[in-house]
This record gives structure tokens, C-alpha cells and sequence, in this order.
């Protein structure tokens, strides 16, 4: 079976000169299809660069990334959006969901760029919603949710493409005690 | 993305933030709007000024008394037109149609207890014609009439309204001077030239002028203000102007320098289009200012709303969309702005202009030029600032510009 993310000694730095940062040093994983993964580490220890490189937002300085069996590290800008909007899901922290949009476009949103009939795409996001217990709240505004209701948002949106990979930036941060495990059912 | 989807997400964002948009498009409809009024405007003034010259009569030659030199140093012109003058160019240049002599005056004249202070031109038959007047009702006077000069009198249309209100003033007689005069006919309203009432006139033959009102004569003869004289066409204008000078230097055993000037009407308009033109130089360099000022605006709130976006440019390329979804979607969003702003910014310009049509002389046209003009220029700089920062930020890479803010 393909592996869905292979990275090997991948290394990033930021800057140049004296004022230069190595981030990542050597960094090598596999992860399988199915499998679900944690990365830990303290404040600071490049956790989030990982994210970001494994997420193709971030190119790593050298080194080779395999994602779904392609060679993303070479790739053009395109093809990486391209891969963005087919393979990864992303949950960022912030959620990062458009303010103007309500919780259905934003939702719709990755699959404009994939070029979903708008019929498919209401379908697929409403359903998507559903599953996170929003279907209530489909015309609301990000303002006008909770940040609890804002990240099932966000992660509506990272699944509604069915993407090979979810990505999640410190999950549980913005859910209270009670929706942190269910935060993890929605990724199955 | 299709091109059908750009456009839906553009309207999407654009409705989504009704303040952004409405301050974008501000600066778009106030450099429009600004352009385009005050080019109309200039363009009416000038039209208004040709206009006027326009009024005097078709292909109309003025002989004045005096070099132009002296003309320039002297208040007191000296007399050397006279009647004669005249009569000698009606009979001897071949290139003129009519000949009018006028001599003007201004006067206290009354009718019972009612009194208007009124320019008063004496003139003959011909003035009419040459002046291109009408007569509303009754008769100018004749040529018999100068001869005998007999105390009749035309009314101009305002001052005939002033002294008789409705009443018709024909048959009843009113004094100049305390000299009575018998009222034969009304002229029609001319309007006013350059902001001279010309309405407010009455005509009397030349010669009871000269004898009767102002008495005035020269070493020569029947001294005149001066002589309008109308050219066969308008080809014959220049001719004239040469026949006439030959004919007078003559007169006058000219030697030297000629002691009268011709003006043409192309003379006339000459002056007015240089006075004009600076004018409508200036209202170009004030809206060219105004536009530079909009442009300016647009930029920046262009400019601010796009760093504010970056955010969303990284978002936006983080779930799928490539460089091209990007800026396509910013260059309709800035078309949208540009053409919407443009639209309103010409509708409230046109408006502007029916406003001054409306309330001063001015007949401001709306010209196509200043339309395009503006609304290219605004619309260019919105284009630009509005897509080129938008490509800047879909250059890089999401994550940066996802934390950028």
C-alpha cells in the first residue's frame, strides 16, 4: 500500500547569514493511509513547520516530500494549490474561515476551486455540516458562531473535498473538555 | 475555477464588505464627477462666449474711429468716422450687403412718471439687417425718416416692458432728453451680449441722434461710434476688410498710419478664444488636478483593502485556489468597482452639468472625451492597484501570507 506522507531528511531554515534559524533539521516519517498521528513537542520546537511543510503552505529548504506517492518538493505553484485543494484538509488553529462568507460558503468554498457543480457542492456542504452538528447554523456568519461552532467550520471544511490528509493545528484548544473527543470523530 | 465562478465570488466579497466597496467606489465617482462637470463647464463657457460673438450678425465687419494704437492709449477716441463715410462704403464697396452707422448714447428716458436709464443707438433701416434684430411689432424706421429726422423711436424688448408693463406702447409717445418721440415699433428680445443688457435699448434714425441728442459733429461731417457693415458671404470678409481700408484711407488722405480700425467677427472671436481657451486650460489643469487627487484615493484605499486581504489571498491559496483563481478574482472585483464607480461618477457629472445648465447661461455640453478620459484613468488606476498588490500576495507562499496580519 502507497504511504500518504513520506518525508525524508527534510530540513528548513529561515534567514540567512548570522541571523539564520534552522527550524527543521533531518526530519524523516512515514505515515500510512488510515493511520492518525500526533507530532508533540515543546513551544518552538517546529512543530508547526512540520504542519506547514507536510501541508505544502511551506517549501522545506532540502530534502524530499512524498505525498500520496508524488513528489511534491518540486512542484510548481499550481500543482501544489492543485494538491492543496485535492489531498489535504486543512484545521488551522485560527480556523481562518472568510468573515464576509457564512458557514455554507465557506464550507463550499474548496470545492469552487475544484470545480464542483454548485448543486454537488451545496449538497456535499450542507452534509458535511450535518455531520458536524451545524446543520442549524448553515447561513450563519463566522461572527455570529462560537469559536466551539467556528472550528466545526473550519474542519466541515477541511473533509468536504475528501482529501487523502487532515491536518489539524492544536485541535483541541478551542473546544471545551466535552466536544474534544467528538473534535476527533469528525475526521473519520 | 471558470471564468462564471470568478465573478460570483467577486460579487460575493464585494456585497460582503458594502463599506470597503462603497469607499473604493468614492473615490472613483468624486474623480469622475469632478472631470467631467468642470470639463463640460468649460466647454459651455466656451461655447457661450463664441455663441455671443455669433449674436452680433452673420459675417459682421466693424470700422471704429482711430488707430488701434490711440484706441489702446485714449479714452477719448477721436471722431474721424463720419456718415459720410459710411454712405461712401454702401456705395462704393462691392463686397459688402449692408452698411449700419451707429452712434450711441445714454440716456434718462420717460414716459409719464415711469424713466429708465437706457443706451440709446441711433442707426438706419439697414441696422436691422446688418445687426441681425428683429422687429416683434409695429415698423423699424425708414430711410425717409432718417433724412427728415424725425423723432420716432423702436423700443427694445425690456426697455419697452419697463416703461408700458403690458400696455402697447405703439402710437404713444415718450421723451429723450425732454424731447418727445413717437414709439413706431417694438424689437424682439436679442439676450444679452458678454453681460450687456441689449434689450434694454431704444433705436432712433442717426441723424436726429446726431442733432437732436448728443449734438455731436466733426471738422468732416456727421461724426459716428462707430460702422457695422455685413460682408456679402463669408468669403468676401477679408475683401471687404481690404476694399474698406482703401476706400477710407482715401477719404481720409491717408498717408501714414490709417485713423480708423476694422475688426472682423474672426477678430472678435479671436480675442474671446484666446480669453476662452486660457479658461478651459485652467478647468483641464483643475480636473486633471482632481483626477491626479482621485487616482491618488483610489490607490490607497485600493492598496489598504488588498494588504487587509492578504489573510485571505493565503487562506484562499491554502484550500485550492492557484495564482490565477487569485487574481482573477482581484481584477473582477476591480473591474466591477471601476465600472460601477465610473458609471455613477458619470451619471452624477452629467447630472452636474443639467444643474448648470439649468441655472446660468452656461449651456455645458457633456463631452465623450472627458467621459472616456476620466473613466479610463480612474478606472486604470483602480485596475492597477487594485490587481497588482493582489499579485504580489498571491505570489507568496499561503503560509506566509496567511500570517501576515
Amino acid at each position: 500500500m502507497q504511504t500518504i506522507i513520506q518525508l525524508e531528511h527534510i530540513a528548513k531554515t529561515y534567514g540567512s547569514g548570522e541571523t539564520e534559524v534552522r527550524a527543521l533539521a533531518d526530519v524523516n516519517l512515514i505515515v500510512e493511509p488510515g493511520e492518525y498521528c500526533s507530532i508533540m513537542g515543546a513551544s518552538g520546537s517546529g512543530k508547526s513547520t512540520v504542519m506547514n511543510v507536510i501541508g505544502c503552505l511551506d517549501r522545506p529548504t532540502s530534502g524530499s516530500y512524498y505525498l500520496d506517492g508524488i513528489d511534491v518538493s518540486q512542484l510548481p505553484d499550481a500543482d501544489l494549490a492543485h494538491i492543496r485543494n485535492r489531498k489535504i484538509g486543512f484545521v488551522f488553529q485560527q480556523f481562518h474561515l472568510l468573515p464576509q462568507l457564512s458557514a455554507l460558503e465557506n464550507v463550499m468554498l474548496p470545492m469552487v476551486y475544484a470545480g464542483v457543480s454548485t448543486a454537488e457542492r451545496k449538497e456535499r456542504s450542507v452534509e458535511a455540516l450535518t455531520r458536524v452538528g451545524l446543520a442549524n447554523r448553515l447561513n450563519n456568519k463566522p461572527n455570529q458562531l462560537s469559536g466551539g461552532q467556528q472550528q466545526r467550520v473550519a474542519i466541515a471544511r477541511a473533509i468536504v473535498n475528501r482529501p487523502v490528509l487532515i491536518l489539524a493545528d492544536e485541535p483541541t484548544g478551542a473546544l471545551d473538555s466535552q466536544n474534544d473527543s467528538r473534535g476527533f470523530e469528525y475526521f473519520y | 475555477m471558470d471564468f462564471i465562478e470568478s465573478v460570483k465570488m467577486a460579487v460575493t466579497t464585494l456585497t460582503g464588505n458594502k463599506l470597503r466597496s462603497s469607499l473604493t467606489m468614492l473615490g472613483i465617482i468624486i474623480g469622475n464627477a469632478s472631470v467631467i462637470t468642470m470639463v463640460g463647464v468649460g466647454q459651455g463657457a466656451q461655447q457661450y462666449a463664441s455663441g455671443q460673438f455669433e449674436s452680433l450678425g452673420p459675417n459682421v465687419l466693424f470700422v471704429l474711429p482711430g488707430s488701434d494704437e490711440s484706441r489702446q492709449r485714449n479714452t477719448d477716441v477721436p471722431r474721424t468716422l463720419t456718415l459720410e463715410d459710411a454712405k461712401a462704403i454702401a456705395d462704393q464697396v462691392p463686397s459688402i450687403e449692408a452698411v449700419a452707422p451707429q452712434l450711441l448714447s445714454q440716456r434718462l428716458i420717460t414716459y409719464g412718471n415711469k424713466r429708465s436709464d437706457t443706451s440709446i443707438t441711433g442707426s438706419t433701416p439697414e441696422f436691422t439687417t446688418v445687426r441681425d434684430f428683429e422687429v416683434e411689432r409695429g415698423r423699424f424706421f425708414t430711410n425717409i425718416e432718417v433724412q427728415r429726422r424725425n423723432r420716432v423711436v423702436v423700443l427694445g424688448a425690456d426697455t419697452a416692458r419697463k416703461l408700458f408693463g403690458d400696455a402697447d406702447p405703439i402710437g404713444e409717445s415718450i421723451r429723450i432728453r425732454n424731447i418727445s418721440f413717437q414709439v413706431i415699433g417694438v424689437m424682439e428680445a436679442k439676450g444679452a451680449f458678454l453681460g450687456d443688457n441689449q434689450d434694454d435699448a431704444v433705436f432712433i434714425p442717426i441723424t436726429t441722434m446726431a442733432s437732436q441728442i448728443v449734438g455731436r459733429t466733426s471738422p468732416y461731417g456727421l461724426s459716428v461710434t462707430f460702422i457695422s457693415v455685413t460682408a456679402k458671404d463669408e468669403k468676401s470678409i477679408s475683401a471687404a476688410q481690404f476694399q474698406m481700408t482703401n476706400l477710407l484711407r482715401l477719404r481720409h488722405k491717408i498717408v501714414n498710419a490709417n485713423d480708423f480700425t476694422i475688426r472682423t467677427q474672426k477678430d472678435a472671436l479671436e480675442i474671446v478664444g484666446n480669453v476662452t481657451g486660457a479658461l478651459t486650460l485652467m478647468l483641464a489643469a483643475i480636473a486633471g488636478i482632481s483626477l491626479f487627487v482621485g487616482g491618488i484615493g483610489i490607490m490607497n484605499i485600493m492598496l489598504v483593502s488588498v494588504r487587509e486581504r492578504t489573510q485571505e489571498i493565503g487562506l484562499r491559496k491554502a484550500i485550492g485556489a492557484t495564482q490565477q483563481d487569485i487574481l482573477m478574482q482581484f481584477i473582477i472585483e476591480a473591474i466591477i468597482l471601476s465600472a460601477l464607480g465610473g458609471m455613477i461618477g458619470t451619471a452624477i457629472g452629467v447630472g452636474g452639468i443639467s444643474l448648470v445648465s439649468a441655472v446660468t447661461p452656461l449651456k455645458a455640453g457633456v463631452s465623450t472625451t472627458a467621459i472616456v478620459l476620466a473613466v479610463g484613468v480612474s478606472g486604470g488606476i483602480g485596475l492597477f492597484f487594485g490587481v497588482f498588490p493582489a499579485r504580489q500576495a498571491a505570489k507568496l507562499d499561503p503560509i506566509v501570507a496567511l500570517r501576515s496580519a
